[in-house]
């Protein structure tokens, strides 16, 4: 059952991804296709709470949400604009890429020890992002 | 504002993103998360009204239908990616939930989009989906 969590969830994500550039190519209005995420997810999530039956939480959970609402407004925004003016393949794989900023936070708040594979994460990170760099100014975008 | 600002500012908002939900487990908030995306759609959702509003166009079916699209995306994306990761160890959920959208996503970008991927962003999508997988294991 977890190997089939895991599918649909890359698929899900996938649907999320390819979502920007569908707007784009419909040229649909963005106002509108950023509302319409929201409350779709924010119906989806309710009816999940409802169902695990977890219908409140503590003060700190709900500031943390609000927080994370405002940033993930304001992502969907910028990373919607990105994705029209270049590439959905290239611009999703560097915004994926932003898995470093955790890591790098719980080395420094948490004193967590990273593992080799994470050191080579790193690595991989800043070559990956170069490439990409090389191969967003060869198109000249 | 240029492509390479825009995607750098996504690329901090998203990872200020991840910080942020990454304190959830770290506060032993767990427990909460259907609350807390609530909140965070929420947010999300009243922002998007404002400009919406002022916007003061009709609603468009194509954008309710995207919109829907993309909401229906995250929504079941994160709760079947949360779900997985309690059933199977992390390293296996992981590079397979993120490694294997990448791909997707750049395959459909190639080939229903016809976006002209050279080699150096073929280069840097192998090398960004190992990337995250190992930063995700």
């Amino acid at each position: 059952m977890g190997y089939i969590y895991s599918i649909v969830a890359m698929t899900a994500y996938a649907v999320l991804g390819l979502s920007y550039k569908v707007s784009d190519r419909m040229k649909c209005d963005q106002s509108q296709v950023n509302f319409f995420l929201f409350l779709f997810a924010a119906g989806i999530v309710l009816i999940w709470g409802l169902v695990r039956g977890v219908t409140a939480a503590p003060g700190a959970a709900v500031i943390l949400g609000l927080v994370d609402g405002v940033i993930v407004f304001a992502s969907v925004l910028v990373f919607r604009r990105a994705a029209a003016l270049g590439r959905i393949s290239t611009s999703w794989t560097i915004l994926n890429l932003s898995l470093v900023i955790p890591v790098i936070a719980s080395v420094t708040f948490w004193h967590e020890v990273p593992s080799p594979r994470h050191y080579a994460g790193f690595a991989l990170t800043l070559v990956a992002v170069g490439f990409l760099g090389m191969d967003a100014g060869r198109e000249g975008e | 504002m240029t492509y390479r600002r825009l995607i750098a500012a996504a690329f901090v908002l998203n990872g200020m993103l991840m910080v942020i939900t990454q304190s959830i487990g770290k506060l032993h908030l767990t427990a909460y998360i259907p609350v807390v995306l609530f909140c965070v759609y929420g947010v999300g959702c009243v922002i998007g009204a404002i400009y919406m509003r002022r916007s003061g166009r009709a609603v468009q079916p194509w954008s309710v239908a995207i919109g829907a699209m993309g909401g229906i995306g995250t929504a079941v994306g994160l709760s079947t990616h949360m779900a997985a990761a309690a059933m199977l160890p992390g390293y296996i959920v992981f590079p397979m939930v993120s490694g294997g959208t990448l791909i997707i996503v750049a395959l459909v970008g190639r080939f229903v989009f016809k976006e002209h991927i050279g080699p150096y962003g073929i280069a840097g999508i192998v090398a960004g989906a190992c990337a995250i997988g190992l930063l995700s294991a």
